[in-house]
């Protein structure tokens, strides 16, 4: 416990954003229970109410509560970014360590459509996916997951190629180590930490991604509250109704700086280069 | 490391704020080019899918753009008078014989003088070429003398003047090559000249008619520019980018009235936005289809939601002409507790929990309702109509396309609802559009609805000459209509043009295809 709490005063920028972290999925999980109205629910009579006490973010063009929908957006921005990131690392570093690993023809097919995937520009290509695909939020999700895992597979099969060389996996593989134990003893630990680096660096960026594909109409569907449609409603209403687009345009931005510091910080606590550099940098200071 | 990064933040922040400032434009109108010559530039959310006049509904474009004319045309009070033809046309007895004297010095673009006998294979092109001729009338034979012409018919044909003032029936050149009509647009004899039509982004463009029989034409150019992004309409307005806009939406209307720098024309019109209900499908059974009007409260959708713009819908037809709106009883208003019993007594319930009923059977409900952004009052009706059915668990999901595409998608029966914004009203009369909609066979009507007495209504309206006669009888078949709970009748809007100042003789009108003519002008102010 002590350590924990040394660690985390040693820490204090990534202390304050994990903090922040947690608190954004709590109010993501919690949304339901504190929302003072249904976010669902219209009353047309008060359709495009101005901010005011009875609702702090206004009401929408249907007469929703604007700051109930705000809310339980970050559960869908906030869960369909996390299901995407996980899915994005998952797929994209078993490929990398199956490419870097085996070598051979199983890395020359798996990076060759890593490298048409990426010749493309990412969201365009999602773009294009989410179209066939019809729109739904799932769909967003499988289009960004297919133009993204190329960073995670090439990142991988790098880490491997490196650790491959190394002499205690030739003994692993002379005292007789199955496959299955050299990738999850060997292959998977040594990359993990960038590769989680990474993934927490990506959840804001991912966070974007879903939320154009919606603000196109390529995700979430109306009436699901979800940022990116409800900028794109709200853009009808710019000049008349500015609140529509400034308060889930706000949320989405509070939210996507937390998660990129958090891993801007976790970075500089997990990367050994990164420490050394900071330390360097206090050292000076105290000097 | 905590200040380097908070003070990166502040001048990314400040950077960025630059940056849009920078951004800011307000330029203004193209409405004179380099030459000197008069240009005007006109927004739309509505566009054609070709400049063939005979496809679709693709006449009115070669009507709004200036490039045609029809023989007769309907005026503001929605009476009909001669613009082709001298207003001298008659018919024997029994409407089945009518004569035309084609005005003379009329002359197509490209200077070929117009004859009764360039009218005769104009009129004909619409049967050969076309498919909704016959939703119009038939002619047994078209005959023409000099600037005579006689069009004889099997049945009456009493309101002939009328039919013939729908853009289908637009006046064009048969004589020069038309085999790319889709692309390079009609010979016509109205006041502008095609230049150009995209056939992807829709814009069109057309020059002065240098050959037009009615006199000078004020400007050199129209460019006609489609989107139906409707924030993109108003911002392109504001930035001068477009000088007149066509339909702007309920929501900036107001903006534009405070402004003393535009001139807004509006009027009433003969339009109606209609939800279509496709009978293939759970909507065949008339329960449900009477619970879903029983909920829509839209005398609040229009006061609230579409900012008093729109006059709730109760007929078919708007309150704008005089067909019983205030007369006719609608079994349907609004009563949502009424809905849910109707659902309830039917059998429509929630068995597997999911907030949304079944059919009786105990299959799943989801109503597909198409629409486009075209017109501003779509989305949010449908998006009203997919939350109130929600309160009583019936699931619906609406699905956007272009304009183009929700016709097709209407001509094929693609759909459960559907929304369509209808001019009942374009030839002064409802008859043909009620036909084409409605009745069996009609060429948009694939909602597989076929009543026979509403049917024997309009047959009987088809030969009918006398004006109050038919008034009730299409009175009676809006009942039947209303009986049978066809259409979700959301509202009747009012049609506008938004123009800068300086912009004149842009026109909005019940008929909604009658946009420009050779007065049309732009000022420098």
């Amino acid at each position: 416990m002590k350590k924990a709490f040394a660690f985390l005063g040693e820490h204090r920028l990534f202390t304050f954003f994990a903090a922040m972290a947690v608190l954004v999925v709590t109010v993501a999980v919690l949304s339901p229970l504190i929302v003072p109205y249904d976010p669902y629910d219209a009353v047309t009579r008060e359709a495009l109410q101005p901010p005011g006490a009875e609702h702090w973010f206004g009401t929408d063009k249907l007469g929703r509560d604007l700051f109930s929908r705000v809310i339980c957006a970050s559960r869908t921005s906030l869960f369909s970014a996390f299901l995407l990131v996980t899915c994005v690392t998952v797929i994209g570093s078993a490929l990398g360590i199956i490419a870097g690993y085996f070598g051979g023809a199983a890395d020359s097919v798996i990076m060759r459509v890593s490298d048409m995937m990426i010749s493309f520009p990412g969201l365009v290509l999602a773009i294009a996916i989410a179209g066939i695909l019809g729109p739904s939020l799932t769909n967003a999700i499988i289009a960004v997951t297919a133009v993204s895992w190329t960073k995670y597979a090439r990142l991988s099969r790098s880490l491997v190629l490196k650790i491959k060389s190394k002499d205690y996996v030739a003994a692993g593989k002379l005292s007789g180590s199955k496959t299955k134990r050299m990738l999850f003893r060997y292959m998977l630990p040594t990359s993990l930490p960038t590769l989680l680096i990474t993934a927490t660096m990506d959840i804001g960026k991912m966070m974007l991604e879903l939320a154009a594909l919606c603000f196109l109409g390529f995700g979430a569907q109306p009436p699901t509250p979800e940022w990116g449609l409800m900028m794109n409603e709200g853009r009808l209403y710019l000049q008349t109704a500015p609140w529509l687009l400034i308060f889930p345009g706000a949320a989405m931005f509070v939210v996507v700086v937390i998660f990129n510091m958090l891993g801007d910080s976790l970075r500089d606590i997990m990367d050994p280069r990164h420490r050394r550099a900071g330390r360097r940098r206090k050292e000076v200071k105290h000097a | 490391m905590k200040h380097f990064k908070i003070c990166a933040l502040i001048c990314s922040l400040v950077f960025i704020v630059t940056a849009f400032a920078a951004c800011g434009n307000s330029g203004d109108g193209d409405s004179s080019a380099a030459d000197g010559s008069k240009v005007l530039v006109i927004g739309s959310g509505q566009s054609a899918g070709t400049m063939d006049p005979v496809q679709a509904y693709d006449g009115w474009y070669a009507i709004r753009y200036g490039i045609g004319q029809t023989l007769t045309k309907m005026n503001d009070d929605m009476s009909i008078s001669g613009w082709l033809v001298e207003d001298d046309y008659s018919a024997n007895e029994d409407n089945t014989v009518w004569t035309f004297t084609v005005k003379d010095g009329v002359t197509f673009s490209n200077g070929t003088p117009l004859t009764a006998e360039l009218v005769k294979a104009s009129l004909e092109n619409v049967y050969t070429n076309g498919e909704r001729g016959p939703e119009y009338f038939t002619p047994a034979s078209i005959e023409a003398e000099g600037q005579t012409l006689t069009v004889t018919l099997d049945e009456p044909e009493p309101i002939l003047p009328n039919k013939l003032a729908d853009p289908l029936f637009t006046i064009i050149d048969t004589t020069v090559d038309n085999s790319d009509i889709a692309e390079s647009g009609p010979i016509g004899t109205g006041p502008f000249v095609m230049e150009s039509f995209d056939s992807t982004t829709k814009e069109c463009v057309v020059v002065k008619n240098e050959n037009y029989w009615g006199g000078d034409v004020a400007l050199d150019k129209i460019d006609f520019i489609y989107t139906e992004d409707q924030s993109n309409i108003t911002m392109a307005l504001q930035s001068g980018e477009f000088n007149a806009v066509y339909n702007m939406s309920m929501t900036d209307i107001g903006t534009f009235e405070e402004d003393d720098n535009y001139t807004i024309v509006s009027n009433a019109s003969g339009r109606t936005t209609i939800g279509f209900m496709n009978f293939n499908g759970a909507l065949g059974d008339i329960a449900l289809r009477q619970a879903i009007l029983r909920n829509l409260n839209k005398e609040e959708y229009c006061e609230s939601l579409l900012n008093g713009q729109y006059i709730p819908g109760v007929t078919l037809l708007t309150s704008a002409a005089d067909y019983g709106y205030d007369e006719l009883t609608d079994p349907n208003s609004y009563d949502p507790e009424a809905a849910a019993k109707l659902l309830d007594d039917a059998g429509y319930k929630d068995t597997d929990g999911d907030g949304y009923r079944e059919t009786p059977e105990g299959d799943q409900i989801d109503l597909r309702f198409v629409y486009y952004t075209g017109r501003p009052e779509q989305q949010i009706v449908v998006e009203a109509t997919q939350t109130d059915m929600k309160k009583i668990g019936i699931k619906v999901t609406p699905e956007v396309h272009d304009t183009q595409t929700v016709m097709d998608m209407q001509q094929t029966g693609d759909y459960d609802l559907l929304c369509m914004s209808i001019n009942m009203m374009n030839c002064g009369d409802p008859e043909n559009q009620i036909n084409t909609y409605f009745c069996e066979g009609g060429s948009y009507n694939a909602t597989g609805y076929d009543s026979a007495e509403f049917n024997r209504l309009m047959k009987e309206v088809h030969v009918t000459a006398d004006p109050e006669q038919r008034k009730d009888l299409v009175k009676q078949a809006e009942q039947v209509l209303l009986e049978d709970a066809v259409a979700i009748y959301y509202c009747y809007p009012i049609m506008n043009f938004v123009m800068q100042n300086g912009v004149e003789n842009v026109y909005s009108n019940p008929a909604d295809f009658y946009w420009v003519d050779e007065n049309t002008d732009i000022n420098e102010l």
